[in-house]
């Protein structure tokens, strides 16, 4: 058995650039001189991984990647963990190791998400993260803060009087035909008085409590999965006025914008507003740090460092008006939302205080996990353990990481090119589940396919899956290629020159590896 | 992708509706999900110039 814990932590949609331990390309990210101190502390004794990336987006693609080793783009959306897969903590439990969650991730309790949270040893849940169907109290909740979340209330700050058939439930915080309201949100935080109250303080202080709780099991298994700082970009002071002028509770200033383009359509959005936004995101930033040093000053206080691996790290970025875009849209994937920060703490690593220039993805981490741990399964991974990385074993991990959303287009980098390849906008994407799972709906009821069948489609399991047809999301008009170390802001499409025919093979190549459907193939145009 | 302001989302249409979708006069912008998830649900809709229409693509467009 292996001797080190592992103390796994996301943050939920960090863009690496918010934080000093990475560089950014965009000057108002710099001008905002985001506060982290506790990560870049971290950053500083840790090694510190310079060309991560994403695979299956977004957040819960992200952790069945994170936590079964599959990487599901090429099959499926975001869904349920299959009957085929074995979880994280199925296998660490298997090596006699204690597993544990925190969590203020609703999703594990929405349609589309069972299986992820059912096999640790313990879990808490932090209730009221935002749409969480949580209260439904007060009747009337505050009225600014509706507004700030998207409720027109007809600018006189009174919610319209609500009731079934009303014809557009963004104007009635009663309506009770939403499947996900905005009024969650509201009504969940009510009463809420200061940062002790909100999302990250709560998640981090009881792991700061289940750590020194814990203490006397010999080894453990500890996933820190921390909503924040997703949307609702709704802080507390002292952040909320921490890199903005304006006044917080504004009903004018959004917290909660709509994805899409930021020059049309519901998501446009006013330089004012924008601002703000991004001061709101910003905020946000600042306060998981400051509440990431509770866990972090525990495990000093417990002479934790010494036993155990911790690794930060995201699920993806998310856009805040780069390349006029707002959130996890359907446009082009940018760096800003699929190059994401990984830092990974290992006492007995030379690698400690460096940085590693070689490619990873975030697949790399459940086969990584399962050696520290000391539990089977690393080499069923589509993933590659880091572990040889961290000894200075190597300096190189993989030529090729494959990123992107399924039934889109499909992402390739090299680590300095990314080479975005379009999908034929008239090709059905096709999805392959063990459960007839909605394909864009994912988090809402689900209803039936009727025109699916069913065998063994899958390479990786004999598991007969159903297979049917959904709309594509086709997101490119072209193809996309950049050279992101002469190019960190991606700015200068290099498609149609020398190094396209290589990163279309190398885009071949990564779907060869991965025992891709032919009719990936086809609808890429690469049959 | 389109400057058009008529937006739909793709859990709103099956394939064929996609498809009637990109061949219309109107130039239509789609996106995963537009956040409108129990309209969404409750039938066809559309957002144009930011604001929800609720009802069949074709009467929608042809408002416009």
């Amino acid at each position: 058995m292996s001797e080190y814990n592992v103390l796994l932590i996301s943050i939920d949609s960090l863009r690496r650039d918010f934080l000093g331990a990475y560089p950014t390309p965009f000057d108002w990210v710099a001008d905002l001189d985001v506060e982290t101190p506790t990560l870049d502390a971290f950053a500083r004794r840790a090694a510190v991984f310079d060309t991560h990336y994403v695979g299956s987006l977004p957040c819960m693609p992200a952790r069945r990647e994170w936590l079964t080793g599959t990487q599901k783009l090429l099959w499926r959306p975001w869904g349920p963990i299959e009957s085929y897969d074995v979880t994280l903590p199925q296998r660490a439990r298997r090596a006699d190791v204690l597993t544990q969650l925190q969590t203020d991730h609703f999703h594990y309790f929405q349609h589309g998400s069972d299986g992820y949270y059912e096999d640790y040893h313990g879990f808490e849940f932090v209730r009221g993260h935002e749409d969480d169907a949580w209260r439904t109290d007060p009747y009337d909740p505050d009225p600014v803060l509706l507004q700030q979340v998207g409720y027109d209330l007809d600018g006189d700050g009174v919610p319209e009087s609500g009731g079934p058939g009303r014809d557009n439930p963004a104007t009635d915080p009663h309506n009770l035909r939403e499947i996900r309201p905005r009024w969650s949100y509201v009504r969940n935080v009510s009463g809420f008085e200061d940062e002790t109250d909100f999302f990250a303080p709560k998640v981090l202080s009881r792991t700061a409590d289940w750590l020194a709780a814990n203490r006397e099991w010999e080894q453990w298994f500890c996933y820190v999965d921390e909503f924040d700082v997703h949307e609702p970009f709704h802080c507390p002071e002292p952040y909320a006025s921490m890199y903005t002028d304006e006044d917080p509770r504004d009903p004018d200033l959004p917290v909660w914008p709509y994805y899409g383009r930021t020059d049309a359509g519901q998501s446009e959005i006013s330089e004012r507003e924008l601002d703000f936004v991004r001061a709101q995101f910003a905020g946000k930033v600042t306060m998981v740090d400051r509440w990431l040093a509770r866990v972090f000053d525990r495990m000093d206080d417990l002479g934790l460092w010494e036993e155990t691996v911790v690794v930060v790290t995201s699920d993806h970025g998310h856009f805040l008006g780069d390349y006029g875009w707002m959130g996890k849209p359907s446009c082009p994937d940018y760096d800003v939302l699929c190059r994401t920060p990984l830092l990974v703490w290992h006492p007995d690593s030379p690698r400690m205080g460096e940085r590693v220039d070689a490619l990873t993805q975030s697949i790399d981490l459940h086969p990584t996990i399962l050696d520290v741990l000391g539990a089977d399964g690393a080499a069923e991974s589509h993933g590659q353990s880091l572990l040889p990385l961290l000894r200075g074993e190597r300096e190189t991990h993989r030529d090729w990481a494959l990123y992107g959303w399924w039934g889109s287009s499909v992402n390739v980098t090299d680590g300095r090119y990314t080479y975005m390849h379009p999908c034929d906008p008239d090709a059905p994407a096709v999805c392959y589940a063990t459960s007839q799972m909605e394909p864009w709906g994912w988090m809402g009821p689900t209803s039936g396919k009727t025109g699916a069948d069913a065998g063994q489609f899958l390479p990786y399991t004999d598991t007969p899956v159903w297979r049917f047809e959904a709309p594509p999301d086709p997101r490119l008009d072209g193809p996309l290629l950049f050279d992101t170390d002469a190019d960190p802001r991606q700015t200068e499409n290099l498609a149609g020159g020398d190094e396209h025919a290589r990163m279309r093979e190398l885009l071949v190549a990564a779907l060869d590896d991965l025992r891709a459907p032919d009719q990936q193939y086809e609808r890429l145009g690469l049959a | 992708m389109s400057d058009s302001p008529v937006e739909c989302c793709a859990n709103n249409v099956d394939f064929e509706t996609y498809r009637e979708l990109r061949d219309a006069d109107a130039e239509v912008s789609q996106q995963y999900c537009l956040g409108r998830c129990g309209v969404c649900h409750d039938g066809p809709f559309l957002v144009v110039d930011g604001e929800l229409r609720r009802g069949e693509y074709t009467d929608v467009l042809d408002l416009e």
